[in-house]
Parts: C-alpha cells; sequence; structure tokens
C-alpha cells in the first residue's frame, strides 16, 4: 500500500512539475515574436517622443534648440540598440526554436503517458487542456517564426 | 457502491490492497467501493505527507533538480498530518452515501476533531478516524526548504563567478 502511494504521489509530482516547466518553454518560445512586438511599440513610442518634442520646440519659437541639453533630447541612439538587441534574438533562436519545439513535445508526450496511467474514469481533464494549450502556445510562436520574423 | 467523497485532497482510499481510483460526476467525486457480503463497504482512506518514506532526500533532490533548481516544482504540503482510518459502511437501504473530511486541526484544543464525518443514516465504524502529528514530515520538509535555499544561493554565486 505504501508502494502504492509513493508511486502515486512521484506521478502526481512529476506531471505538475512538467506542466510548469512545459509552459516556461511555451513563453521562451515566444520571446522572438514579443521581441519584435517591442520595438514595434518603441517604433511608436519614439515616434510621439519626437512629435511632443518637436511640438515644444515650435511652441517655444526655437528657442530652447539654444541650449545644449535640449538639443541632445534629440539625439537617441537607444531604438538602435534596441533593434540590434531583437534582431540578436532571432539570430540564436534559428538553433533554439527546434530545440524548444522538441522539449515541450517531449515534455507533454510524458505528462500525457502519465495521465493514461493515472487510472480509468479519473478526471483529468483541466491538465490534459493545459497541456494542450502549452503545446499550441509553442506551435503557434514556431509558425509565427518561421513565416513573419525570419 | 458508489460512495461521495466531500473535500476529500489527497486522501486516498483502499479496498484491501487495491487503490480505489477517484472519479468525478456531477462535479461530486466519488468511488466505486466493492459492496461486501451482508450489504458491507470496506475501505481504508490514507494520507501520507509526501516525504514520509526513507529515501524522501533522493525524492526530493530529483524534484529539485528537474525543477530547475526547486523553482518550478510544486511545493510541499504544509499540513504534516497523516491519516490511516479504517470505514466500515453498513449501507442498508442507503442510496446517497458519502463521507466528509476536514482538513482542520485544532493545535490548541485537548479535543480531538474527527478527520471523517459519515452521511446520516448509514452505520459506520470508523478506526483512527483522527489525524496524527507526522514531526518526521515536517522536518524533512524544513531541511528541504533550507537546503534548498542554499543551495540555490551557491548556485547563483558560483554563475556569476562563472561569467566575471
Amino acid at each position: 500500500m505504501e508502494k502504492e502511494l509513493l508511486q502515486m504521489q512521484f506521478k502526481e509530482r512529476l506531471s505538475r512539475t512538467l506542466l510548469r516547466l512545459n509552459w516556461v518553454v511555451a513563453v521562451a518560445a515566444m520571446l522572438p515574436v514579443l521581441s519584435k512586438i517591442i520595438v514595434g511599440v518603441a517604433v511608436i513610442g519614439t515616434g510621439l517622443y519626437f512629435l511632443v518634442l518637436i511640438t515644444i520646440t515650435i511652441m517655444t519659437l526655437c528657442v530652447l534648440l539654444l541650449n545644449d541639453k535640449f538639443r541632445a533630447l534629440y539625439n537617441t541612439d537607444k531604438l538602435d540598440d534596441l533593434q540590434h538587441l531583437s534582431e540578436k534574438i532571432i539570430e540564436a533562436y534559428k538553433v533554439a526554436m527546434p530545440v524548444l519545439v522538441s522539449i515541450s513535445l517531449i515534455m507533454s508526450a510524458i505528462i500525457l503517458v502519465l495521465m493514461l496511467k493515472k487510472g480509468e474514469g479519473e478526471h483529468k481533464t483541466g491538465r490534459i487542456v493545459s497541456v494542450a494549450m502549452s503545446v499550441l502556445f509553442v506551435l503557434i510562436a514556431t509558425l509565427i517564426y518561421y513565416i513573419k520574423v525570419v | 457502491m458508489k460512495v461521495f467523497l466531500i473535500n476529500r485532497a489527497d486522501i486516498q482510499f483502499f479496498s484491501g490492497e487495491e487503490k480505489l481510483c477517484v472519479f468525478k460526476e456531477n462535479g461530486r467525486e466519488f468511488i466505486d467501493a466493492p459492496l461486501l457480503q451482508e450489504g458491507r463497504v470496506s475501505l481504508r482512506a490514507v494520507r501520507k505527507p509526501e516525504l514520509f518514506h526513507r529515501f524522501w532526500w533522493l525524492y526530493a533532490a530529483f524534484f529539485w533538480i528537474i525543477g530547475i533548481f526547486g523553482l518550478f516544482t510544486p511545493k510541499y504540503s504544509r499540513f504534516d498530518y497523516g491519516l490511516d482510518c479504517s470505514i466500515t459502511l453498513d449501507v442498508g437501504q442507503s442510496q446517497d452515501i458519502w463521507l466528509r473530511f476536514n482538513h482542520y486541526v485544532n493545535k490548541k484544543s485537548k479535543v480531538t476533531v474527527s478527520a471523517v464525518a459519515v452521511s446520516d443514516g448509514v452505520n459506520a465504524q470508523i478506526e483512527n478516524g483522527f489525524y496524527i502529528y507526522d514531526k518526521i514530515s515536517r522536518r524533512r520538509r524544513r531541511i528541504y526548504k533550507l537546503f534548498s535555499w542554499l543551495l540555490r544561493i551557491v548556485m547563483i554565486i558560483a554563475i556569476c563567478l562563472i561569467i566575471i
């Protein structure tokens, strides 16, 4: 009886741990897409920033341009740095993405096998749905990566 | 014979040596208990903290590693009480039989609270129906927590040293 209890506790903990790791992999797989979105948002933000800056310059009749510190506000290299970082992430994911997909599929398979061994009729719907969703996220991220990002 | 379970949590059921599966129907958990002669159901409800067994350190280390420094492994339950009670139900004509479990232990009171209650109209004999404090499991859980944090700090320092 104790052996059965231990086996049951082990399987339960293993499937819960792997499910959490699966979601971490799903989030990691989304990173290239997220980096592109962040760059896009930064571009829009920079545009708004310059719009406000130009508005202030015009409203002050360009007098503020005589100030060195104010002129320095027009120099922004941060967008280039962000773009560069995003490109590095996308480059790194050419190798990382297949690995993440494989890891996710392997862990999902293990979780499903553990679920099948849990026992007939035992409720496992919630966990199966969670596994399916995490795999779906990874596949969507992979699809977007290879079609749109790369 | 369906025996419904209320507030079961992580309690497992055995009939003899056979583990009974817990099913769900209309949001209610139940077990399909074998009916013995004379209309009786004999069950054993068991709950043991996860770190109760001899090789607990191996179990904990394994999950600490695969859970990436224990960050993604579920926490061990803080309810350090075990239960091992035998329940014999005289079913009679009852159709709706349920067992309600409570997970409350009044540490201050000297009066112990029964872990399991049976539905009305059912004759039941409950042996050892009280939670028993498992000091060893509690100590093991605390040791695990301490070592887990120490090792995490050591790993972070080691990684920083490698990078620098």
